[in-house]
């Protein structure tokens, strides 16, 4: 290992795991865990948390809203990436540039603003995104 | 306390429970060996943090992770 690979984590990845979906939540939980020791770093876009959280409140489940974003930001080598004006540019760059919409970007620039090694994802729709390499946990874990 | 180690590239190097209790270190202590750097880390006690996650959201959402990431996503167009 030549140095700590850093990791921008997408909100499914977060979801699938809150949801224990099976096909899903075993790989990312592996990627966390790594985390957790160390061995990774992880990057969150705070985009992230309204997304998790929204769709908590939206089945009026405010406690564990809070709960399901307390935990994402109590997780140790995890940087949660704020929108600033600075990166404002940034994500309109990338918006236009990879197609995509301003949540897919604001989430995806947080990676690579922390100039994260890949992003993790099980949405298929950043198959094709140049800018930084995105896969599923599983696939990453494999590179390692 | 002195600690020596062996170490190798790209060693992947974990202090053992005995030698963090004698030395009053909670949690974990991991090495990591790399090319241009040694990274030494202390990994906190375990909280479960990972552990409570795990099932969250069961019996909340009737839709998989990606659809309710699309969904709330193409609110964004609304």
């Amino acid at each position: 290992m030549e140095t700590v690979n850093k990791i921008g984590l997408d909100t499914n990845i977060f979801m699938g795991i809150f949801l224990g979906e099976k096909d899903k939540s075993e790989q990312s939980l592996s990627v966390l865990a790594l985390i957790h020791e160390g061995v990774l770093e992880g990057v969150v876009s705070c985009i992230s948390l309204i997304e998790i959280a929204t769709l908590f409140y939206q089945r009026k489940e405010e406690q564990k809203a809070k709960k399901a974003v307390n935990l994402i930001k109590s997780l140790p080598n995890t940087t949660i990436v704020d929108v600033t004006s600075d990166t404002a540019l940034l994500i309109s760059q990338i918006k236009v540039s990879e197609k995509l919409s301003i949540a897919d970007a604001t989430v995806l620039t947080a990676a690579i603003e922390l100039s994260a090694d890949a992003f993790l994802t099980f949405d298929e729709d950043f198959i094709n995104i140049g800018c930084i390499p995105c896969m599923k946990p599983g696939d990453y874990i494999k590179l390692l | 306390m002195i600690i020596k180690k062996n170490l190798k590239k790209n060693a992947n190097l974990e202090l053992s429970k005995n030698l963090l209790e004698k030395a009053g270190i909670e949690g974990k202590i991991t090495i990591l060996v790399g090319k241009n750097e040694i990274v030494i880390r202390r990994i906190p006690e375990e909280t479960g943090i990972i552990e409570e996650m795990v099932g969250l959201g069961k019996n909340v959402f009737t839709k998989d992770s990606v659809t309710l990431q699309r969904e709330l996503r193409a609110e964004w167009k609304r």
